[in-house]
């Protein structure tokens, strides 16, 4: 439970932790909260050379309302997101995603930026976004881009974002008053999800996220397609895993996450369609 | 988190929680008169999380105290006892 | 009928002395541990001590063909590295197993490092000590071992079966046979089974548990390299074993030998061993002249301190056609893990006698168990040792049976319960239940449970097509505690005896201390024993202070497991107070030149009957003692006694828990939705920690039945090394508990109590068990796999889909 040797670097400012990074290549790791990276470390299975902290880079912590989006700043705390008035109007599927989020400690010190850039299929928010259509803005030496959450998760823990860039900001369509729901199946409270399922439903559009079904977030494309060809919930929430490639592990066996997918759709569905 | 990145930070810890003369927290005071600990080892852990709970949750109900100690384990007091401290505490 | 937490602040059963038995005093432990002032093991500052840390085998069976500790030694802060063949000459004897339950048990040679091979995931193969410990651990990364992996055996058939042998030496894997045959006549067990009305035959299986105590395993040896002393500072709950062990091991005269435990957090048995890392940093402290410490990590406490439980157990329960039962036979098969510890081979012995429950068992029971090596991390003690095992497959037989007689669990139980008039009672096993009353008990829990309106909302619940069911869960319990009548122990070939030591004084100022043998670790122990002494010389509880945990101050002792501190080591300190007395009653009747009988004692205060201006209070009769001015002739000066207390018998706690549960068919998921346990452990002395180890012990017994489970894969690696897969429940994952009261003192002692720690434990995993098969009953699910994860539920309920739509 020691980590291997490392250097740490405070970086004071965006630029400063990109020109950082720049500086010393893949030896280094970008830490905020440090909730997902450092009981790698512990275990020594990553041993990065050096740590960037942007934990105090506190102009990026924010949540704002930006014409028909909400922009929240990628250091903003899952506690602030799980917190926010604003996000709670707007936006109640991510506020109430956020308050899932492993425990009190991890959601007082972990950021929702930390979350989205580990690109973990297993956490939260990475698929509540994507299936929200959020956009995510990454800011690299040349300036910054904006990237959709439904391009962004390559492969298991790799993201589109280049060694050079930093995510900043998280942008999340306004979905004033449509119907949401967020399923998290879990054996104890603190845990990733088993599965989760993320789901908003308004004026015959959808949007179905899914946790820690494949290699990466799964947006099931496939349930969204059925509700909008007039598919009943329970019929189209059979088409949850059309996406899906899951894993067994200790607590799902393959056939067992397949079918609670389902199951968590077709809750969520009628949840969001209430 | 590492220690370093709390440097400059304020850090409250359980030796700070007693008054200087001795006067327990009400938060300590709470786990010791409705036995919320029996090791001690968690304890720490537990009176600082339900601390930080009550600041956030001044009036919180079963459900909420169990839910805002669910970063912290205890192996002795199944929790009965510290869920019934915390609420003692809260309502004191 | 009450519940403790409404309960008025004291208990009318234990009355005695001035009033302090039975009362909820808060604890004496508290103050220091809420305040971070207590020490735990790991917190003590040593200058100069070199750290250790120790290489664990990646493999789970492997030759071990050559260590090479030179690129350790070549990083700046390593002060030396050991490879087992370098140790190999340094113990005067094996690793220590206490149990050799039967003459002929096969016991591997085990050393600290192991040599030639190693035997599971975590087996030390090399050790590094270093200034701090992350040098340490960097360390272990540049020893270069060369393993030649051989197959694991992680299946306890298959370990029976002998295909590949862990230990060459011992040329089979099993351990030993242990049978207890108990017929009044040959044949009448299989006679039983043959011609009874109602037969039931189960398997089940007890996961490996980790016991994870919140405070891992730490070691601090402190040599003192001119006067031949050696100090061990250890998280243990054994620190008298532990001095004997850790002398006979390394050759060190036990004079010179002395065993500190400083704070420990938490132990549930798995700190009551000798181990590896203790016989380490003493060894290499001794050979050194400097202080080694160590301080176990989270993984390392997963993979290298012992698990529990693990065994297959076969049942056969045989009723008449009123579900009296006829007869019993258990076939056990134990995994021991890679190697012997301390007690491992004697944990299925002390469930053997507790597999008839609390009812009335005729002589017909067969019960054997084989014990097998696998390659994983050797099994122990842990929480109730054996009993916990043995009650839940007597319970969840017993619904198996109700299942199948189409009668009401809790009807079955009473029909069979062992009748309250008939107590002291001997069971067929030939061991005497001391006391019982079961049938309240389980009235109190049906009560609380509200047993027959939850009966109804079941039936009203469970209907075709419903996919939240309700179960409502049974289990009853007698439990052998107060480990352990001497001779009893010689009967079944452990190595010690079960007595415990007190010494009580009272100081020239009138305060006292006791001086016990027990260890706590979290059990309240300076509390209870201030308010057992106080209450026998009329005094203060904060003016009584209670020495343990160091075999220098406190020199006898037998430490703390198996519910055995409050029967033995409590019972003891009573006897003791009452010795002291005894003297401070001659030098009362001296100072006040009065008959010995004419002398009256209460409050603190010797009195003359007859002559009510005659008192001396027993602070003037210690400072007496103390002077030595004016004593009797022949009596010596002070006020001290020591006693040391075999008991006569075990103490035989019982109860009854209930509960509700909602089982989520769909998903799998099981909800508690109430949980209700009555536990009669005799008199109380601290009501209020007697419902803190009951609630400790419940959730710990709940969290067998629901979320945890040592799991390891074919390859033999322990998948749950970390709190994140080893699922130890939180508390947003519990219910909470009500209590019921019941208080059934003990006859076979002065205290008339029990004992209380593995209570818990031992009624919760049946309990919740048995709600769980009771909501799936009527999907004709027979029976699900511990513990009741979602996957677990919703296998057995697509299995029973399955086989009813074949």
């Amino acid at each position: 439970m020691i980590p291997a040797q490392f250097d740490y670097v405070r970086a004071e400012s965006a630029e400063e932790a990109i020109s950082l990074v720049g500086q010393h290549g893949d030896e280094s790791k970008f830490i905020a909260g440090g909730h997902s990276l450092l009981p790698l470390m512990k275990l020594r299975l990553a041993q990065p050379s050096v740590l960037i902290d942007i934990g105090r880079l506190t102009d990026l912590s924010y949540i704002r309302e930006e014409g028909d989006q909400i922009a929240i700043g990628a250091l903003t705390r899952h506690m602030d997101v799980e917190n926010s008035t604003l996000l709670t109007e707007h936006a109640p599927l991510l506020a109430h995603a956020a308050g899932h989020v492993g425990d009190p400690q991890v959601r007082h010190r972990g950021t929702i930026g930390g979350s989205i850039a580990h690109a973990d299929p297993a956490s939260d928010l990475p698929a509540t976004t994507l299936a929200m259509g959020a956009t995510y803005v990454a800011q690299g030496p040349n300036g910054r881009r904006e990237i959709p959450a439904a391009d962004f998760y390559k492969s298991f823990l790799e993201s589109d974002l280049a060694a050079d860039e930093m995510l900043v900001e998280i942008r999340v369509p306004k979905m004033t008053g449509a119907g949401w729901s967020f399923q998290k199946f879990n054996r104890r409270a603190q845990d990733w999800a088993i599965v989760g399922v993320a789901a908003w439903r308004s004026n015959g559009s959808s949007g179905v996220g899914l946790v820690n079904m494949g290699s990466v977030p799964i947006l099931a494309s496939s349930v969204s397609a059925a509700l909008s060809g007039g598919a009943s919930v329970s019929d189209a929430a059979e088409q949850a895993t059309a996406e899906s490639d899951p894993q067994s592990d200790l607590n799902a066996s393959v056939e067992y996450r397949k079918h609670l997918a389902k199951v968590l759709t077709r809750r969520a569905l009628e949840q969001a369609s209430e | 988190m590492l220690a370093v990145q709390a440097d400059g930070q304020d850090i409250r810890t359980i030796e700070g929680m007693a008054a200087a003369d001795g006067t327990l927290h009400p938060m300590q005071q709470a786990f010791m008169e409705n036995h919320g600990l029996q090791c001690g080892y968690c304890t720490p852990g537990m009176v600082m999380a339900a601390t930080s709970l009550l600041e956030e949750n001044p009036n919180p109900t079963e459900r909420d105290v169990r839910i805002g100690l669910e970063g912290n384990l205890c192996r002795c007091t199944g929790y009965h006892n510290i869920v019934k401290s915390v609420l003692a505490a809260a309502s004191a | 009928m009450t519940v403790t937490d409404n309960m008025a602040t004291s208990d009318a059963s234990i009355a005695a002395g001035n009033g302090v038995l039975g009362q909820r005093m808060l604890r004496k432990e508290d103050p220091a541990l809420l305040t971070g002032e207590a020490i735990f093991t790991n917190d003590m500052k040593v200058p100069g001590a070199l750290h250790l840390a120790v290489l664990r085998s990646p493999h789970a069976h492997a030759r071990i063909a050559s260590v090479d500790v030179s690129g350790a030694l070549a990083i700046d802060g390593v002060h030396s590295a050991y490879s087992g063949a370098d140790l190999a000459d340094a113990w005067a004897g094996p690793m220590p197993c206490a149990w050799p339950v039967t003459d002929d048990m096969k016991n591997p040679t085990h050393f600290p490092l192991a040599v030639g091979k190693a035997a599971y995931v975590g087996d030390g193969v090399a050790c590094v000590l270093a200034t701090s410990d992350a040098i340490a651990h960097d360390a272990l990364e540049a020893i270069d071992v060369e393993y030649e992996p051989l197959p694991a055996v992680i299946d306890l058939e298959a370990a029976l079966s002998d295909d590949v042998i862990i230990h060459d030496d011992l040329g089979t894997n099993v351990s030993y046979t242990w049978p207890l045959l108990i017929e009044e006549n040959e044949g009448d067990c299989q006679k039983a089974i043959d011609e009874s009305a109602f037969v039931v035959t189960e398997r089940y299986i007890q996961q490996r548990l980790i016991p994870m105590a919140m405070e891992p395993r730490a070691v601090v040896a402190m040599p003192q390299p001119f006067g031949g002393d050696m100090t061990l500072y250890s998280a243990t709950q054994v620190p008298h074993i532990l001095k004997v062990m850790t002398a006979l091991t390394l050759g060190i005269p036990e004079h010179q030998m002395r065993v500190v435990c400083p704070a420990v957090g938490g132990g549930f048995g798995s700190k009551l061993n000798v181990y590896a890392e203790e016989l380490l940093c003493v060894h290499l402290a001794r050979t050194l002249g400097t202080p080694v410490r160590w301080n176990e990590d989270r993984s390392e406490n997963a993979q290298a301190t012992i698990h529990g439980r693990g065994q297959i157990q076969d049942i056969e329960l045989a009723a008449d056609e009123n579900g009296k039962i006829t007869g019993l036979r258990v076939r056990l098969i134990g995994d021991m893990g890679a190697y012997l510890q301390l007690v491992t081979p004697g944990v299925p012995l002390l469930g053997a006698f507790l597999y008839g429950g609390v009812y009335e068992i005729p002589k017909a029971f067969d019960f054997s168990c084989t014990s097998v090596f696998t390659t994983m991390t050797p099994t122990d003690a842990y929480r109730g040792a054996g009993r916990p095992e043995a009650t839940y497959a007597i319970e969840h037989a017993m619904d198996a049976l109700a299942r199948k007689m189409d009668i009401d669990p809790l009807e079955l139980r009473r029909r069979n319960f062992i009748p309250k008039d008939a107590f002291p009672y001997e069971a067929f096993t030939g061991l005497v239940y001391d006391s019982g009353d079961h049938d309240n008990a389980a009235t109190v829990a049906e009560g609380l449970l509200d047993y027959g309106a939850m009966r109804a909302r079941q039936a009203e619940q469970n209907v075709e097509g419903s996919t939240k069911r309700l179960g409502i869960g049974v289990s009853t319990y007698f439990e052998m505690c107060g480990l352990a009548p001497s001779r009893v122990l010689a009967s079944l070939n452990y190595s010690a005896g079960g007595w415990e030591s007190a010494t009580v004084r009272v100081l020239p100022t009138s305060k006292i201390q006791v001086v016990t043998g027990t260890a706590p670790h979290g059990q309240g122990h300076e509390t209870a024993w201030s308010m057992i002494a106080a209450d026998k010389f009329g005094v203060d509880p904060a003016d009584v202070d209670v020495l343990h945990s160091d075999t220098a101050i406190a020199p006898l002792g037998l430490d703390t497991y198996g519910s055995r501190s409050l029967p033995v080591g409590g019972v003891a300190i009573g006897m003791a107070c009452d010795k002291v007395l005894d003297k401070a009653r001659k030098i009362a009747a001296h100072q006040m030149e009065a008959n010995e009988e004419d002398l009256g004692f209460a409050g603190g205060m010797f009195s003359v009957s007859g002559s009510p201006d005659k008192e001396m209070p027993l602070a003037a009769i210690a400072f007496e003692a103390f002077t030595a001015h004016n004593l009797p002739d022949g009596l010596e000066p002070n006020l001290e006694a020591q006693v040391t207390y075999d008991p006569p018998n075990f103490s035989w706690p019982f109860g009854t828990h209930m509960c509700a549960v909602e089982v989520d068919t769909e998903t799998g998921q099981v909800d508690v939705l109430q949980y209700v346990a009555v536990d009669d452990c005799g008199n109380k002395v601290n009501p209020l920690i007697v419902d803190g180890q009951v609630h400790g012990g419940v959730i710990q017994g709940l969290a067998q039945a629901l979320y945890e489970e040592a799991r390891f894969d074919d390859d033999g690696n322990l998948l749950s090394s970390s709190l994140a897969e080893y699922l130890v429940p939180a508390a947003s994952d519990v219910p909470p508990i009500t209590l019921g009261e019941s208080v059934t003192p003990s006859p076979t002692n002065a205290l008339g109590v029990k004992g209380v720690g593995e209570a818990g434990t031992i009624g919760a995993a049946p309990c919740v068990m048995n709600a769980v098969v009771d909501a799936l009953a009527g999907l004709g699910v027979p029976d699900v796999q511990m513990p009741a994860s979602p996957l677990n539920v919703w296998n057995a309920i697509q299995q029973a889909n399955k086989e009813t739509s074949q």
